[in-house]
């Protein structure tokens, strides 16, 4: 296994952000979005409301769910979505993993916050050095 | 099909007969079943936050929404360090 990408964890948040690409699968309009890697989000991708609206993503249906302060309603879309380099070149593309064919329009799901969910990180292997502070994608 | 007996606020109850005066469902049980196999139909469970992300501030959402000031790539240079030390964990 090799080191393909890292990234630094980010100084002002304390987070994790990684550059995705996410595309309108009807229209093709796309924007670079950092998102927060997030183990503890169980679906692929959160955006917030601006980002969802400057590509004209398409409401595909709603969803709700429980978390801590309670039950939430949230708006779903459909995109395709690609993890990028500094240069916008594409790392990886990321696939929808709950249907027997492997589709490449993922759901996404309107948050506050761009945000990164175990269903797409699960399709890569990771490593983070602490003392770095890097997360590494490798292959 | 099963009779449910239930419990909904008046100015729904309201809102439900005026669209049924207009002709648009032969009942309230008609439209309650429209209703609710459209909603059951769009509702997709995709993945929740079993926490509050965070807690952020209201700058720190501001700063996730925007893309980060630093440049968080680290330089290809140093990806070979790493896969000096991979190939000693033996990961394949």
């Amino acid at each position: 296994m090799r080191a393909k990408i890292g990234w630094r964890l980010d100084s002002e948040l304390s987070v994790y952000r990684l550059p995705l690409r996410i595309t309108n699968p009807e229209t093709n309009e796309w924007i670079m979005k950092y998102c927060l890697f997030d183990t503890g989000f169980s679906g692929y991708l959160g955006l917030d409301k601006e980002t969802i609206s400057l590509i004209h993503l398409s409401e595909t249906g709603y969803g709700k769910g429980l978390v801590a302060k309670g039950v939430i309603e949230y708006k779903n879309y459909e995109a395709i979505v690609e993890l990028i380099d500094e240069n916008d070149a594409i790392i990886e593309k990321v696939y929808k993993i709950d249907t027997l064919e492997k589709e490449d329009v993922i759901s996404i799901q309107e948050f506050d916050i761009p945000i990164l969910g175990i269903k797409i990180i699960k399709q890569f292997s990771w490593l983070i050095l602490s003392d770095e502070n890097i997360l590494y994608l490798l292959k | 099909m099963q009779t449910v007996q239930i419990r909904i606020p008046e100015d729904l109850v309201k809102k439900a007969d005026e669209v049924i005066k207009k002709g648009l469902f032969r009942s309230r049980s008609h439209l309650l079943r429209e209703a609710l196999g459209k909603y059951l139909q769009n509702l997709n469970h995709i993945g929740i936050m079993p926490y509050i992300v965070g807690p952020f501030t209201p700058e720190e959402i501001t700063l996730l929404k925007s893309n980060p000031s630093n440049l968080l790539q680290v330089p290809s240079d140093k990806l070979s360090k790493v896969d000096e030390e991979l190939k000693k964990l033996n990961l394949g």
